[in-house]
């Protein structure tokens, strides 16, 4: 339990008839970078704005740290740093008034915090340029910096991408990469753009119609995404036979329904299948296979039409 | 809560909007002086510190609207810049927020007050002549004060209520105003056409009570009940936004 840093149970959210979040259970654990997946309005943002108290939730519980009920959380809130949807600041100040006003009223020690922090997300030289004046990319980044400034030892991140430019991207990456590392923080991350989440997370959770659908670590679905052979025959352990003697192929697997996953010679899938027919097998199907994240998400979905 | 009130003091004093407000204001004020002055200078003898002074008490009703002001600059338009989630997610309690902010704004309509005030009466003391009224004078403000303050803090009880559960300032700003201008007139017409109690209800209104307050002077009764009317106003209000407030979304 002590390594469980966020955990959601039953987490419901109703918003009149429509179920936005439909009892999803959530658990991240120390250290770990949580890709949360989902098309828009599959219910990331909503979970994310239930464990930042910003909506109550309509049934189920939140536990933070381990722990739970509202006084515990509310503690507990002070030790994550969140940036839900767009950042929002006020416009009249400047990025340094603005991380001033938020530090004198979480009572963070210390003037230097708004300068470094606005150091480590590049905004350090914005100087009496108000908020309302800014970029979509420096809101982001002062966004970044307000989540940041408590030095959180859980980072709570809803799209936070959005409005970066290419070079901004990576920087954003390596900063939680290097955050994840040197201080051990925790990520719990949602984004729509699947290949940057790719990058950076080491566990998924793929949500859809606000129901979770399955959590996975990161090394669980590269292993189900890795190329292969798949061939489905009539005995696969003749099968099994005829690739090792005849191909001398050893890296394969046997899987339940005579189906064998075979994870060499990929670029000859044509002499599997002369192979396996020579040796008296019955090959009723042979396909390559492989995915990535996006195509693994989406066959979980139901296919692109969807998306 | 002493971290929160000082950041919101930082917030307000870093805000024109309340510099430009109080500027205004002092200006008005500045002109009506100019006035006085202006008849004094041509002859008019019954222009004096006491004739002048006295028109504080006249002017406590501008105090009761002014709220709607002072809620105002310190809100900050939260819902519109949507910076309420930076608190609520940070785990401050909405009990914090909202009472925090609730003795910010009443802190800035004091000091507000007493600038406008001060700023009034020590030019009516260096403009005008003196007489023996001028006790008087300063006796009469002190009584009106007594009494309005009171019922200023329900107002901006009332108004602070309107800011958080209303989502759009223009349309709380007005729901306030209606609160505070035209409920005393809903409540008279029902009295007359279905209850009186609704009368009687109307008489407890801050604006009726301020305004009944300049016509009943040195009745420390009604101060009592001036008192006893504005902290079961504010107690209202506050109980109703809070409770609200616990539960309304914030985006």
């Amino acid at each position: 339990m002590a390594n469980k840093i966020l955990v959601t149970r039953g987490l419901t959210k109703r918003y009149g008839n429509h179920l936005a979040v439909d009892h999803v259970e959530l658990s991240i654990q120390k250290g770990q970078i949580y890709g949360l997946v989902g098309r828009n309005g599959a219910g990331k943002t909503t979970i994310i704005r239930m464990v930042t108290a910003q909506t109550v939730p309509t049934e189920g519980e939140v536990s933070l740290f381990g722990a739970s009920g509202e006084r515990e959380l509310s503690k507990m809130r002070a030790r994550t740093g969140a940036m839900v949807e767009t950042p929002s600041f006020y416009p009249y100040l400047t990025a340094r008034q603005n991380l001033e006003y938020y530090r004198i009223q979480r009572g963070i020690p210390g003037r230097r915090v708004v300068d470094e922090v606005l150091e480590e997300v590049d905004l350090a030289g914005t100087g009496k340029k108000t908020f309302k004046n800014f970029s979509l990319g420096m809101k982001q980044r002062l966004g970044l910096a307000l989540a940041l400034m408590n030095r959180p030892d859980l980072l709570l991140l809803d799209e936070p991408i959005n409005g970066l430019d290419p070079e901004g991207i990576v920087e954003f990456r390596n900063l939680l990469l290097r955050l994840n590392q040197e201080r051990q923080t925790t990520i719990l991350i949602s984004s729509h753009i699947l290949s940057e989440l790719a990058n950076l997370a080491t566990c998924y959770g793929f949500l859809d119609n606000g129901m979770m659908l399955e959590q996975i670590s990161a090394r669980a679905l590269e292993e189900k995404c890795r190329a292969c052979i798949e061939a489905r025959v009539d005995d696969a352990s003749r099968a099994a036979l005829v690739l090792e003697q005849s191909l001398g192929i050893r890296d394969y697997e046997v899987l339940p329904g005579h189906l064998l996953r075979i994870y060499s010679s990929l670029d000859a899938p044509h002499r599997v299948a002369q192979a396996l027919v020579e040796g008296g097998v019955a090959l009723q199907s042979i396909e390559s296979r492989g995915a990535n994240l996006e195509d693994y998400f989406l066959s979980m979905i139901g296919g692109v039409r969807h998306a | 809560m002493r971290n929160y009130l000082a950041a919101e003091c930082y917030k307000t004093f870093r805000r024109k909007y309340f510099y430009i407000i109080l500027a205004v204001c002092l200006g008005l004020e500045a002109v009506l002086l100019w006035g006085y002055w202006t008849t004094w200078k041509w002859g008019n003898s019954n222009v004096d510190f006491y004739s002048t002074a006295i028109m504080v008490p006249f002017m406590l009703s501008i105090g009761l609207y002014a709220t709607i002001v002072t809620g105002d600059i310190v809100f900050s338009e939260q819902y519109k810049n949507n910076t309420l989630k930076n608190e609520v997610s940070y785990g401050l309690s909405r009990g914090r927020i909202y009472l925090g902010k609730l003795l910010v704004s009443t802190g800035i309509a004091v000091l507000a007050a007493v600038v406008m005030m001060g700023f009034y009466l020590g030019l009516c003391w260096v403009l005008f002549p003196h007489t023996e009224l001028d006790g008087m004078a300063w006796q009469l403000i002190g009584y009106c004060l007594a009494g309005a303050f009171p019922l200023w803090l329900a107002a901006q009880a009332m108004v602070n209520t309107c800011y958080f559960l209303v989502r759009g300032t223009n349309i709380a700003a007005f729901t306030a105003a209606g609160l505070l201008a035209v409920l005393p007139a809903i409540l008279q017409a029902f009295g007359i056409l279905f209850h009186p109690a609704f009368e009687v209800l109307r008489q407890f209104m801050p604006g009726i009570m301020l305004e009944n307050l300049k016509n009943m002077a040195f009745q420390w009764n009604y101060v009592g009940l001036c008192w006893a009317a504005g902290l079961a106003w504010l107690a209202a209000a506050t109980a109703v936004g809070l409770l609200a407030f616990r539960r309304k979304e914030i985006r």
